[in-house]
């Protein structure tokens, strides 16, 4: 769909491993994706505040993070008119009922949960490539 | 004839003697009955004593005789002596029936004061043997009437409070609050005419408020509704409760943390350990070593990963997820745990029978776990010089039903019987892959059904594992 332009996608996770595995797992993917890394919530808001920034196409955002969590942060994207439209992945190691609970009446996009295995996160973002980026239409 | 007053030889002394005193007499008669004919009226209806007869008799005779007075006057100026000998034979058969019955009911209404006095003695007695065992009950107990007046409180409820609110609304000894929900409540029993239980807050004495389980019920005495109440403190279970409900919320965020937690490094020990892999092959530098390390450590982080997953679901088993259970079918049940099993079934090449079972009072999910378990644990321990062989099949036992799992494996020693239930307790090491989680798993899922469960096994010849479930919520 996009493929003049290129995708942007912001990644919102505290960890340092997982940034770095989730990058990996693009490049292994072969995905050419422009992918922006933001350290918490107010990290996130503050690189979508700044103008020269592009408005990224797909958040990434892990549940659990210091300062302002993934909750949080959602609840913000969500209602602002500017953002609420960005689909948010949740990208967490928590398969706790309450917390998929909390993402979907908070409007999250889709909640996927992180494998413990490499190849199954680059199957993961293979996959959630495609589907947000071939298969459905975004506005 | 001559009128009376000529025999008086109009003596006014004597005309005025006469005649003030049968006026007085008369006075006094008609008084007298009077008030036993309005007594004789005030009678009890029913009563078959026949009391209320002589009364009307002698009210009708002493009548009869103030009569004759009245007209001992009259005769003084006006000779009617034979009115008068009327009157006189009217008082003569009234008085001669009076005098005969009189004996008679003289008997019955001495019995009737035995009887009365019995009575009242009966009642003392009931009314101290009430009062005894409400003054030892460990329960707080009154009566209100209509009005919602206490007329009635135990010694518990007077220790408790220290006040005795007899005579009292709520509204007038206790906080104006809490009397405000109590007498709404006692109102609503009173409307309703149905029993009330619930709680209600009221402070002790020392100020301290307390929770009460009260039960309140309708009292109709002698066509009076009255509220009657009991109540016992309740407040230590709810603080226990409250606890273990915080222990438990407690618990299961520890659970939740920590695996979280676990798994955030495990996410880069096996993460990076894949790419060192692949770095170190991409140079060429990775001898065959280096290589089984790497796999050790990949291998190690996936059972790691697995314990973690184990322990998470054991720490949610159990845990209610919808608010009524159902009762689910538990052939279906069967059918899908053997539907998650199909690959492990087949590389054992396993025979499975079932018999017809029952549906069961069980969360769906959970009850395919279960099966999942047991089974997965058939073909785990199976025994390797004969093919296996697993048999499903349950019976009634009251308002339970008991499954059971039969196999022809390795069996289990009679001393392991209970170890094997314990979470993360395993008897083999890692020849057989296992976490020590399912039986865990499985036993917890049970007993917050209601159920048990247990094994019956002979040692290398093969195990029973059963479970009961209630037939019905």
């Amino acid at each position: 769909m996009n493929t003049l332009h290129p995708i942007n996608i912001l990644l919102v996770d505290d960890s340092e491993d997982d940034v770095d595995l989730t990058l990996l797992a693009f490049k292994q993917a072969k995905l050419k994706n422009q992918i922006s890394v933001a350290r918490n919530g107010e990290d996130a808001i503050a690189y979508l505040s700044t103008p020269s920034n592009p408005i990224p196409n797909l958040i990434l955002l892990d549940w659990k993070m210091p300062r302002m969590n993934g909750l949080e942060l959602l609840k913000i994207l969500k209602d602002s008119p500017k953002w609420r439209q960005i689909p948010v992945c949740i990208l967490t190691t928590s398969g706790n009922p309450v917390d998929v609970r909390d993402a979907y009446h908070n409007y999250a996009n889709a909640y996927l949960e992180k494998p413990v295995q490499f190849d199954s996160l680059v199957d993961l973002v293979q996959k959630s490539n495609s589907f947000w980026f071939e298969i459905v239409t975004l506005g | 004839m001559l009128a009376h007053g000529h025999c008086y030889l109009w003596n006014p002394l004597l005309t005025a003697l006469h005649v003030t005193s049968d006026g007085i007499i008369a006075a006094s008669y008609f008084a007298i009955a009077l008030s036993l004919f309005t007594s004789a009226r005030r009678w009890p209806h029913g009563s078959t004593t026949g009391l209320e007869w002589l009364l009307y008799l002698f009210a009708s005779f002493v009548t009869c005789c103030g009569v004759g007075h009245l007209l001992s006057i009259v005769e003084i100026w006006n000779p009617i002596y034979w009115v008068s000998g009327w009157e006189d034979a009217l008082t003569a058969v009234i008085s001669a029936i009076a005098a005969k019955a009189t004996p008679k009911a003289s008997q019955k209404a001495y019995d009737f004061l035995g009887l009365y006095r019995q009575a009242n003695l009966l009642l003392a007695e009931s009314d101290d043997r009430f009062r005894a065992f409400m003054d030892k009950s460990p329960l707080v107990a009154w009566i209100k009437n209509s009005e919602l007046i206490n007329i009635y409180s135990n010694a518990q409820l007077v220790k408790v409070f220290g006040a005795n609110p007899l005579g009292k609304r709520d509204d007038e000894w206790l906080p104006i609050e809490v009397a405000r929900e109590t007498m709404s409540n006692d109102l609503d029993v009173l409307r309703s005419g149905r029993s009330l239980e619930t709680i209600e807050c009221v402070p002790t004495e020392e100020g301290e408020m307390r929770s009460w389980q009260v039960t309140k019920f309708l009292l109709v005495t002698s066509g009076e509704k009255h509220v009657g109440g009991c109540a016992f403190d309740v407040t230590p279970i709810e603080r226990l409760v409250e606890e273990l409900e915080r222990s438990n919320a407690e618990l299961e965020q520890f659970a939740y943390v920590v695996s979280h937690d676990l798994q955030q490094p495990l996410r880069s020990i096996a993460g990076f350990s894949h790419h060192l892999e692949r770095h170190l092959e991409d140079g060429a530098h990775l001898d065959e070593t280096s290589r089984t390390y790497l796999e050790k450590v990949i291998n190690a982080s996936t059972r790691m990963k697995r314990l973690i997953d184990d322990l998470l679901a054991f720490s949610r088993a159990g845990k209610k997820e919808s608010v009524e259970d159902v009762v689910v079918d538990m052939n279906q049940v069967l059918a899908e745990a053997l539907e998650n099993l199909r690959a492990d079934l087949t590389v054992s090449e396993a025979a499975i029978t079932a018999d017809f079972l029952p549906p069961a009072a069980i969360d769906k999910v959970m009850a395919v776990r279960v099966f999942q378990n047991l089974i997965g644990n058939a073909i785990k321990y199976r025994a390797p010089e004969r093919s296996l062989s697993i048999h499903v099949s349950a019976r009634g036992e009251g308002d339970f039903w008991c499954f059971s799992v039969r196999d022809n494996g390795i069996g289990i020693e009679e001393k392991y019987y209970s170890t094997i239930f314990q979470v993360f307790q395993r008897l083999h090491g890692s020849e057989i892959d296992g976490t020590g989680m399912g039986l865990a798993l499985v036993k917890k899922i049970i007993e917050s059904y209601g159920g048990e469960v247990g094994v019956d096994s002979i040692a290398t010849e093969g195990s029973t594992f059963w479970f009961t479930l209630p037939s019905q919520n």
